[in-house]
């Protein structure tokens, strides 16, 4: 991989350290992790937003910042886009505004036929007019990626842009971000913590976490099989199961691992596939009361084994009969001292929190065809 | 009267745009940027708002008369204290207002401005301003009008003196005190009147801020 992102990042936040350290070509990087790991700090501190205490970072060439050298280019010199989770659109603009906003230096009439070229990319020319509030979520979202192309930067960054949509929209502009990449050939950094986003948008994904980058691995290598294992020892957060999805008589899907089965929802394939549960998905149900009939199929007790207190996450591990879970709760001291080890739990996984990736494999070359529920 | 009224429209002259820059560029200040002795400056401008305005003049005497540019230059007891008087008590409502406006601006909203390629001045004049505006135009209409109708610190350190420091509040005080009640009445309307305008037009900029929001 030619490097046309080089970063290396050292920063403090009172008690939390940033170091992180990695290259990027001409493609899609995710930066995935747990909340509060430093996946958006990153993007600030690449995009200028942030004074970084120490590092390097060139990109396509141009030594953007070197605290030895004394470089530090501001935000605005450095022809990164940044695309927040909130879109940041201007209020008092109009879409076309908002686009032209990004046509910097350029003569006013070829800078509206671009930003109209862009809208008209993103399928959004009759939305001109609008003002961001009269716009429909997904519609800004389209504003907010065509107004950060049009300002033709070098790389753009994405920081959980599609994280407030619902599922078939935001596959959608996943689909239509991809496209975009691809026609334009601008290199993408993108924040998540959903697995989904890694397998249908990443080329390349690193796994952040604690501030630091504990590992890297090729999509494709993940999608082939052969980095899988690796994968599953990088993510290290999450809960992640291999096994497969079934179909039964009345059209609904389970999915079947070794430790048990669980029912999903709006599932149209089967066959073998890797789940994703992210923790705080993760629901914690009162013995004394019923169980939401939804949920009913996807029940498991334990014991807590762990727990543990970071930022404002309580972290617990989960030991059932014959497997191991990982659950989330956002919250203060007064989670881990209803939640201790040792302590007997019931729990449900919400059939529309299981994430699914779905393998294909053959006897020449394990791949892996298609992605997600 | 009329010349009562030309001297409270040249403080307003000179004033406003005072208050603008003073008042914005403080009230910027205070919103986003943090540095030591921030809290202290707050408490320091926000105390002309519940100083007696004779305690306020007071000091202000003394101030002008110590300091030897403002003696040398004759600012007592002339037209430049009586701007001066009406500044110093209205000035802390446009730092208020300025500091609110500002800091309701998202700040997200300036960066990706920045992520955009323009540069702070840019960013300012396109975004943090028009988004301010209405709140900076609130602080601007209240802190007028408390300059224009302002009494006591304009007494202490202009004095009353008609054609050179006598704005319109003075004028009232002065034919209250000859018994021309007429004249007074005719005065003080003309303030009540700019009074309510700036009420309403504070109304109307308020209604539009939410208007825009919701």
């Amino acid at each position: 991989m030619s490097a046309w992102l080089e970063a290396r990042i050292s920063e403090q936040i009172g008690n939390f350290q940033l170091d992180m350290s990695f290259r990027l070509g001409r493609e899609i990087g995710v930066l995935f992790g747990p909340s509060g790991s430093g996946k958006s700090l990153t993007l600030r501190c690449l995009a200028g937003l942030r004074n970084v205490r120490s590092g390097r970072i060139a990109l396509a060439g141009r030594v953007l910042l070197d605290s030895n050298a004394g470089i530090c280019e501001p935000a605005h010199r450095r022809k990164m886009g940044l695309l927040f989770q909130n879109l940041a659109l201007f209020p008092h603009m109009t879409a076309l505004e908002n686009v032209l906003f990004g046509c910097v230096q350029i003569e006013h009439e070829k800078a509206v036929s671009i930003a109209r070229e862009w809208l008209g990319r993103v399928r959004l020319e009759s939305y001109e007019d609008r003002y961001p509030s009269q716009l429909s979520g997904g519609q800004k979202q389209r504003v907010a990626l065509a107004r950060a192309l049009a300002a033709d930067p070098q790389m753009l960054l994405l920081d959980e842009p599609f994280s407030a949509l619902d599922g078939p929209l935001r596959r959608n502009l996943r689909r239509e971000l991809r496209s975009l990449q691809a026609e334009t050939r601008i290199p993408i950094l993108y924040v998540t913590h959903q697995v989904e986003d890694i397998c249908a948008l990443g080329d390349y994904v690193f796994f952040v976490e604690k501030g630091k980058l504990t590992g890297s691995e090729r999509i494709e290598d993940i999608m082939k099989g052969r980095g899988r294992m690796r994968f599953w020892k990088m993510m290290g957060w999450g809960n992640l199961l291999e096994g497969h999805v079934r179909l039964n008589t009345a059209g609904c899907s389970s999915f079947h691992w070794v430790s048990g089965d669980m029912a999903l929802k709006n599932v149209s394939g089967f066959g073998p596939a890797i789940a994703f549960v992210r923790p705080d998905r993760v629901r914690f149900l009162d013995p004394r009361m019923p169980v939401d009939n939804e949920l009913s199929r996807n029940v498991f007790s334990g014991k807590i084994e762990e727990v543990l207190l970071e930022g404002g996450v309580v972290r617990m591990h989960v030991r059932t009969d014959r497997g191991h879970w990982q659950i989330e709760k956002w919250g203060t001291g007064s989670h881990a001292e209803i939640f201790h080890p040792g302590k007997e739990v019931r729990f449900a996984v919400p059939p529309g929190a299981v994430e699914l990736i779905f393998i294909k494999e053959s006897k020449e070359e394990e791949s892996i065809e298609s992605v997600i529920i | 009267m009329e010349r009562a009224l030309i001297i409270s429209l040249k403080v307003l002259a000179i004033d406003i745009p005072l208050l603008t820059l003073l008042g914005g560029g403080l009230g910027w200040l205070l919103a986003r940027r943090d540095f030591r002795g921030r809290e202290l400056l707050s408490l320091l401008v926000q105390l002309p708002i519940i100083l007696p305005p004779s305690v306020l003049g007071l000091y202000l005497l003394f101030a002008l008369g110590h300091i030897k540019f403002f003696r040398e230059a004759g600012f007592l007891f002339a037209f430049p204290a009586a701007a001066l008087g009406a500044l110093v008590p209205s000035l802390p409502i446009m730092i208020q207002a300025s500091r609110a406006a500002f800091a309701g601006v998202d700040r997200e909203l300036e960066e990706a401005a920045l992520t955009l390629g323009r540069g702070p001045w840019s960013v300012l004049f396109r975004i943090t301003l028009p988004l301010a505006r209405r709140t900076l135009l609130v602080g601007l209409a209240l802190s007028s009008a408390r300059a224009l109708g302002d009494f006591g610190v304009t007494l202490m350190v202009a004095g009353n003196i008609p054609g050179r420091t006598q704005t319109l509040p003075l004028y009232i005080y002065g034919q209250v005190e000859s018994l021309n009640f007429a004249q007074a009445h005719i005065a003080a309307l003309l303030l009540v009147g700019v009074g309510i305008a700036s009420l309403c037009l504070v109304h109307r900029l308020e209604a539009g801020a939410h208007e825009r929001l919701a």
